[in-house]
């Protein structure tokens, strides 16, 4: 029997602990308003109308979409360097003599890994929706409950990987 | 009573290497086990087979009524474990560190936050509660992990090595704790290679050594069971040949001689008054001259030393 409460307090710690990485946080912030504000609108201009067209409109729109999704999917894989942390620092035996399931564990990292990136980037989500001009309240809550079952599976197939590939060199490689 | 823990044959093997060799002992309830022996005896592995970390090879072992092969959920809500090298993450601070232990212990809010603060100022890390283990020193980062089972008192405390890296004063505040929590209703499993702290905090000793049990009794007990009472310790001008321990072994109420380094020999025998001068007259008549002699009461080292022929320093050498 998965005990909610304790999905959750294990989801809460990979949240908090995601929040103490600063410079990580502020670097794709970084990234992102360059990526949008700088790359987004250049490369916007390199493309002829009949393309535009071609991509719903305005390439801008297609780039900024890939660009929030990149984001979700870089930050979320971050889970799979915390296992590697841990696993240096012994913090995953500690982790495994608490009183919580081996099942409530993987999954509340899985959800923890996804909601921390979901809400990490959720604001930049928003100003993407906003600058694409998305507004059906309806396409908005498909758009978000999509994304954040992608965050979810991307943190559950970052913790499989980095627990079976032991070098997390490899991981790093495998996960680009 | 019926024992809280139970090991049944426990073994763990790593490849061809055994680190645990069916080892079977048994813990009363309240009690403070103290497992001692030389790095590499199997200590730590066995503790972590006991909080369901590692899976034994075979046998298994009994958290009260689980079994730790079964039931490892279960068994994991009775126990609670200060590791030896303390389990912290560079950016976590104390305060997170033991408020999410003491919230996935399953503490309400107010006891929570009433323990953590007890146990940080206890341990003397309330000013430093916010800053980054990462800051820490080697014995500040035990204290945290000390903290962990003060807070969580559980049913079961399982402790590896709870001094190590700590301070005179330090140790003898964090027995005085170990004994409070045994006070209060903990059994307590403290796994050390430190004679003194095996000696004055346990209550029964186990010494294991390559995988296996020794002998678990009182410290008491087993100090008075070997053979050969008092201890005489000699430091000589020059080395002891073998054939001069072994004539040495001759003289009547010696029981055995133990030759710790070359020139410094452990003598077990009984009536030591009536045998020094017996000892001193042989070493005049081998025309060796005596540093020092020193007699002593048989300690947790000659207890270890008379089941293996080794002290704890030359196993851990070994």
């Amino acid at each position: 029997m998965i005990s909610i409460r304790k999905v959750w307090i294990v989801a809460e710690r990979d949240i908090k602990m995601f929040l103490r990485y600063k410079f990580l946080l502020i670097m794709r912030a970084i990234w992102f308003i360059s990526q949008i504000a700088l790359f987004g609108l250049v490369v916007n201009q390199m493309f002829r109308g009949d393309v535009q067209a071609a991509v719903g409109g305005s390439y801008f729109n297609y780039y900024a979409a890939g660009i929030i999704i990149t984001m979700l999917y870089s930050t979320t894989v971050f889970i799979g360097y915390d296992i590697y942390e841990e696993a240096d620092h012994g913090v995953i035996e500690y982790l495994l003599s608490v009183p919580v399931s081996r099942k409530e564990l993987v999954l509340g990292r899985s959800v923890g890994g996804g909601l921390r990136s979901f809400l990490y980037v959720g604001p930049m989500m928003l100003l993407v929706l906003y600058l694409i001009g998305a507004s059906n309240p309806l396409q908005l809550l498909v758009a978000l409950l999509s994304l954040f079952l992608f965050t979810f599976g991307v943190a559950g197939f970052s913790i499989t990987l980095a627990v079976s590939i032991k070098s997390s060199d490899q991981f790093d490689i495998l996960m680009g | 009573m019926a024992p809280i823990i139970r090991m049944v044959n426990l073994t763990k093997k790593f490849g061809d290497f055994t680190a645990v060799d069916h080892l079977n002992l048994e813990v009363e309830e309240g009690e403070i086990l103290g497992i001692l022996g030389p790095n590499g005896a199997g200590k730590t592995t066995t503790l972590l087979m006991l909080t369901t970390v590692i899976r034994p090879t075979e046998g298994t072992a009994y958290i009260g009524p689980y079994d730790v092969t079964k039931e490892p959920d279960k068994a994991r809500t009775l126990v609670g474990m200060a590791f030896q090298e303390p389990k912290l993450l560079w950016v976590d601070s104390p305060w997170d560190i033991l408020n999410w232990h003491a919230k996935v212990c399953g503490l309400p809010l107010d006891e929570r936050a009433k323990r953590v603060r007890w146990a940080l100022e206890e341990l003397e890390l309330w000013n430093d509660r916010y800053k980054s283990v990462h800051a820490f020193s080697g014995g500040m980062r035990k204290r945290v992990e000390i903290a962990k089972i003060l807070i969580q008192r559980p049913k079961i405390a399982i402790v590896d090595e709870p001094t190590a890296q700590i301070d005179v004063v330090g140790k003898y505040r964090i027995w005085n704790m170990l004994r409070d929590l045994r006070d209060e209703g903990s059994t307590i499993l403290l796994a050390t290679n430190e004679l003194y702290e095996a000696d004055v905090l346990s209550d029964r000793v186990a010494i294991m050594h390559k995988g296996k049990l020794l002998v678990c009794d009182e410290p008491k007990k087993l100090k008075d069971s070997i053979p050969g009472g008092d201890v005489v310790e000699i430091t000589l001008e020059k080395d002891a040949p073998e054939k001069m321990l072994n004539e040495l072994r001759e003289i009547p109420r010696i029981v055995n001689v133990l030759a710790v380094k070359p020139n410094y020999l452990k003598i077990y025998l009984n009536q030591a008054e009536e045998v020094l001068p017996k000892i001193t007259e042989f070493f005049v008549k081998m025309r060796v001259q005596v540093r020092s002699i020193r007699m002593s009461e048989p300690s947790l080292d000659d207890v270890f030393a008379h089941y293996t022929g080794l002290t704890i320093e030359e196993a851990q050498r070994e």
